[in-house]
């Protein structure tokens, strides 16, 4: 190079030393003028870096600002779940989860599900409509905030931990009802809760298959693919719609037989 | 980019909200934060017109509405008897546009790459890179005297 760096290239060359022309790099080796220039735009990037006025958030930043907006939300008519026909959507798919529920296919695992209703005390009793989709959205809310809370947990890992992380194996569980709630949505109709579902799979299979403890570029992919689909605010949001009763108890009235 | 902690807040928390009502909108394309990064810059963009309403002034050019808006340069006379380095700091980024500001904050602290901040600020590659420099350029001068004072 047999010219100065423009000041252009420098802010180039400051900001992405691997993607500006690597003549760049060396020429500022070789030249004092350019490397005192580029000395001084540092500096004052870095002025600017460290003194500039930005507010310090807490940790718990993120659910303060969940808290003020769940009550905006919560008085939005155009909420996901409005837009789902209930009477038939709700209804098929409460009725594949009532099915899936009694057959203790999912939840038969102890640690895994805060479901702990036994299968017996389901068997044997009558559920109105109104309670099926109660019990549903109680259900795939669960589902959600399951899914959510691994995600986050593989999402702010650091590397160091990525081997801690335990979302591998719970990921297999979720695997599995995210499915049949996914097809149960798509035959219902209920396009919004499916369109997540679905993002959440392919999700949920990386997961799964991540090897325990040890890979951490299988959790970086994860991690990358999770922060470019938005799928956490997704999951929040129709999660906490699904929860929305969440201090109402399911009203399941059991007929004695 | 709004120059003031409570409007910032605000448009935290509209963007959210925005997220969440066009949340179907979101096009699988397209990045995720790219798209809420562009909800937050328009979000801003809306309050500091709003402000900007609200203080009584008016411009006419559309396009150029935003520019200096946000802007919290003190007077001279204040500069002058700041001593703090941040009061010049953010004097310095004050003075930017909006534009500038925005194109700045993404790449200086968010650290994203120019071909992201164009999708979100809708520029070309070219412009991004330009607007950026703008903004760099500008605030070496007004803080270089700072940095040479220093050193």
């Amino acid at each position: 190079m047999n010219r100065h760096a423009t000041e252009e290239e420098l802010v180039d060359y400051h900001y992405d030393p691997l993607q500006a022309t690597g003549l760049i790099g060396v020429h500022l080796s070789q030249c004092a003028v350019c490397s005192d220039a580029f000395s001084e735009l540092r500096s004052v990037l870095t002025l600017v870096g460290k003194n500039a006025l930005v507010p310090e958030r807490s940790e718990g930043y993120g659910s303060e600002v969940w808290q003020r907006l769940r009550w905006q939300i919560g008085r939005d008519k155009t909420s996901i779940l409005h837009r789902v026909q209930p009477a038939a959507a709700w209804g098929s798919i409460a009725a594949t989860v009532t099915i899936a529920f009694l057959a203790g296919t999912l939840w038969q695992r102890p640690q895994s599900g805060t479901l702990q209703a036994p299968t017996g005390t389901l068997a044997g009793t009558t559920i109105s409509s109104e309670d099926e989709e109660r019990l549903l959205k109680a259900v795939v809310g669960d589902h959600l905030q399951r899914s959510q809370r691994i995600l986050l947990d593989v999402v702010n890992a650091s590397p160091a931990r990525s081997s801690e992380i335990d979302a591998v194996e719970d990921a297999g569980d979720l695997l599995a009802a995210n499915r049949l709630y996914r097809q149960s949505a798509e035959r219902s109709g209920a396009m919004e809760l499916e369109q997540l579902l679905t993002e959440l799979e392919p999700i949920l299979i990386e997961l799964s298959h991540a090897t325990p403890g040890h890979d951490s570029s299988q959790l970086d992919a994860v991690r990358k693919r999770v922060e470019g689909q938005g799928i956490l605010l997704k999951l929040r949001v129709v999660g906490s719609q699904m929860r929305g009763g969440e201090s109402r108890s399911l009203a399941i009235r059991t007929r004695t037989s | 980019m709004t120059g003031n902690e409570e409007d910032a807040e605000d448009v935290v928390q509209e963007t959210f909200l925005r997220a969440y009502r066009q949340l179907r909108n979101f096009e699988q394309r397209a990045n995720f934060s790219t798209w809420l990064y562009r909800i937050a810059t328009n979000c801003a963009v809306d309050t500091i017109r709003a402000r900007k309403r609200r203080d009584g002034l008016h411009h006419k050019d559309g396009g150029e509405v935003l520019d200096g808006l946000a802007s919290q340069a003190p007077d001279p006379a204040r500069l002058l008897a700041a001593s703090e380095v941040s009061t010049h700091v953010n004097a310095a980024m004050g003075q930017l546009s909006s534009g500038e500001r925005t194109a700045f904050v993404l790449r200086h602290f968010e650290g994203l790459p120019i071909d992201e901040i164009g999708r979100i600020l809708n520029l070309r590659t070219s412009a991004t890179k330009h607007t950026i420099f703008r903004a760099v350029k500008k605030l070496r001068q007004s803080l270089e005297p700072l940095v040479r004072g220093a050193s």
